[in-house]
């Protein structure tokens, strides 16, 4: 259903420049990495948080709003470099059961950010050690992992 | 209800994940699409490492000279769940390599399938970028 | 050092290692995503040191509540790593990547030595400032540089564009320590 898409990708004018090219797409693949750390770091923070570790004497709200740029930013870059990434090799993209695992943990680690994370870490009231902001936190770490090893393994199975 | 319904939806995925292919890293990185090669010659030896096995041929040109290619495959994993281990290509087998060659210029190719005496053809597992399905 | 490496690859445990069907990968994977541990951390280290972000959150504070959670990233990094080298090591250490990799750590290393040796010491001085010390501020940005260099240069290790088994310029040869006896 979706592979003349994946194929109209991959056939892009895009995706042919950096097939074609020796360095393009181990350099995009770096950033890919560097961005992951930082958004790694950024959702590290408050999720510990709200897990009671790291830096709990401070309040979820003030955690998350300070380090909320860098966030959107490290997703931002996400996204470009791997859209660039995806561009070039679209077609392999399609038959690998790694990358579909992937996309579906970060469709869902997106919208859980962005929905009942969202909802707990921008009241500033008292979540701090419920069991509900644990249970938040621990998700979101999960989803996040799901999408960090689905992208690893695109290249091994 | 929403992760029940990422259950389902990686569920439905996972059942559709039609062909596993395999590259450590990106096949445009290092190999060229636009140079297919078919290589038929005498296998010297096998490294059977990750992230990659490497096949290594010795091919005899027209003039009679030998040539000595490289050809990368997928990991020993996907390799040993497409049928070949590390006893199927002995040294002094012929084996029939269909690949691509490196963008570089030198004799090494990352290898689409191989061709046993037996006629047996195995896919080898790199199926990177501009490497088309079968 | 080569001859070292050539002894390491022959053991049964490198073997098995770099012939196994699981090992490898999950040992790469663990490498790749614990960066999200530890540099993820430094990285936010960095930018306070820059004052870019937690500014609330005294200096030591920060240290004191998260360091524990660096050096335990830092030491799954350095035990995988450690591993995929042993794994691949003649490889490894004719890879011109990877010795720009283990430059940019040390230096990394060194770094990190000199801020809690010099200005870290004095952190209670200027816990909670408005202007963080020069000191401070330079090992921040030089930390925030070297990291994003080992990740570069890491992620190359897989690229074989200078690997010693292919015709190099003299340079590279030199670099990568190839030598001319094709042992294997």
């Amino acid at each position: 259903m979706l592979l003349p898409y994946f194929e109209w990708c991959e056939n892009s004018a895009l995706g042919a420049t950096i097939r074609d090219s020796l360095w393009l797409f181990p350099v995009i693949e770096s950033f890919h990495l560097v961005a992951m750390a930082v958004l790694g770091g950024t959702v590290l923070l408050v999720d510990m948080r709200l897990l009671g570790l790291g830096l709990s004497r401070r309040s979820v709200a003030t955690l998350a709003r300070d380090v909320q740029p860098f966030f959107v930013a490290a997703v931002a870059v996400m996204l470009v470099s791997g859209l660039l990434l995806f561009s070039s090799e679209a077609v392999k993209c399609y038959y690998s059961a790694a990358f579909w695992v992937k996309m579906t943990f970060l469709a869902a680690a997106i919208t859980f950010t962005y929905s009942a994370r969202r909802r707990l870490v921008g009241a500033d009231g008292e979540c701090r050690d419920s069991l509900y902001g644990r249970f938040v936190g621990l998700t979101s770490l999960l989803l996040w992992f799901g999408v960090g090893a689905g992208g690893r393994w695109i290249g091994f199975s | 209800m929403r992760i029940v319904a990422t259950a389902i939806l990686l569920g439905v995925m996972l059942t559709l994940s039609v062909r596993p292919v395999a590259a450590h890293h990106a096949f445009a990185a290092e190999f060229d699409a636009k140079r297919p090669v078919k290589l038929e010659g005498t296998v010297t030896r096998v490294q059977w490492i990750n992230p990659h096995a490497w096949i290594h041929i010795d091919v005899k040109q027209a003039n009679g000279s030998v040539v000595a290619w490289m050809i990368e495959c997928g990991t020993p994993n996907v390799l040993i769940r497409r049928g070949i281990n590390k006893d199927s290509l002995k040294p002094g087998t012929r084996i029939l390599v269909d690949g691509f060659q490196a963008k570089d210029g030198s004799n090494k190719a990352n290898g689409r399938d191989v061709t046993l005496p037996d006629g047996k053809n195995f896919f080898l597992g790199s199926s990177g970028t501009g490497a088309p399905a079968r | 050092m080569l001859a070292f490496c050539r002894w390491l690859e022959a053991t049964p445990w490198s073997i098995a290692l770099h012939e196994s069907l699981w090992a490898y990968a999950i040992i790469e994977s663990a490498h790749v995503l614990s960066l999200c541990v530890f540099v993820g951390i430094a990285v936010l280290w960095d930018f306070r040191l820059l004052r870019l972000t937690l500014r609330d959150v005294p200096v030591s504070e920060f240290l004191a509540r998260l360091m524990p959670w660096m050096v335990a990233g830092f030491v799954v990094m350095v035990v995988t790593g450690a591993l995929l080298f042993f794994g691949i090591p003649v490889r490894s250490y004719q890879s011109v990547f990877f010795r720009a990799k283990v430059v940019m750590l040390i230096l990394a290393g060194v770094n990190a030595w000199v801020f809690h040796a010099t200005v870290g010491r004095r952190v209670v001085e200027w816990d909670s400032a408005p202007i963080l010390p020069r000191a401070a501020r330079v090992a921040g940005v030089v930390s925030l540089c070297l990291w994003a260099a080992v990740i570069f240069s890491g992620r190359m290790i897989a690229y074989n564009w200078f690997d010693c088994d292919t015709p190099q310029s003299d340079l590279v040869r030199t670099l990568a320590g190839c030598t001319d006896d094709l042992r294997e």
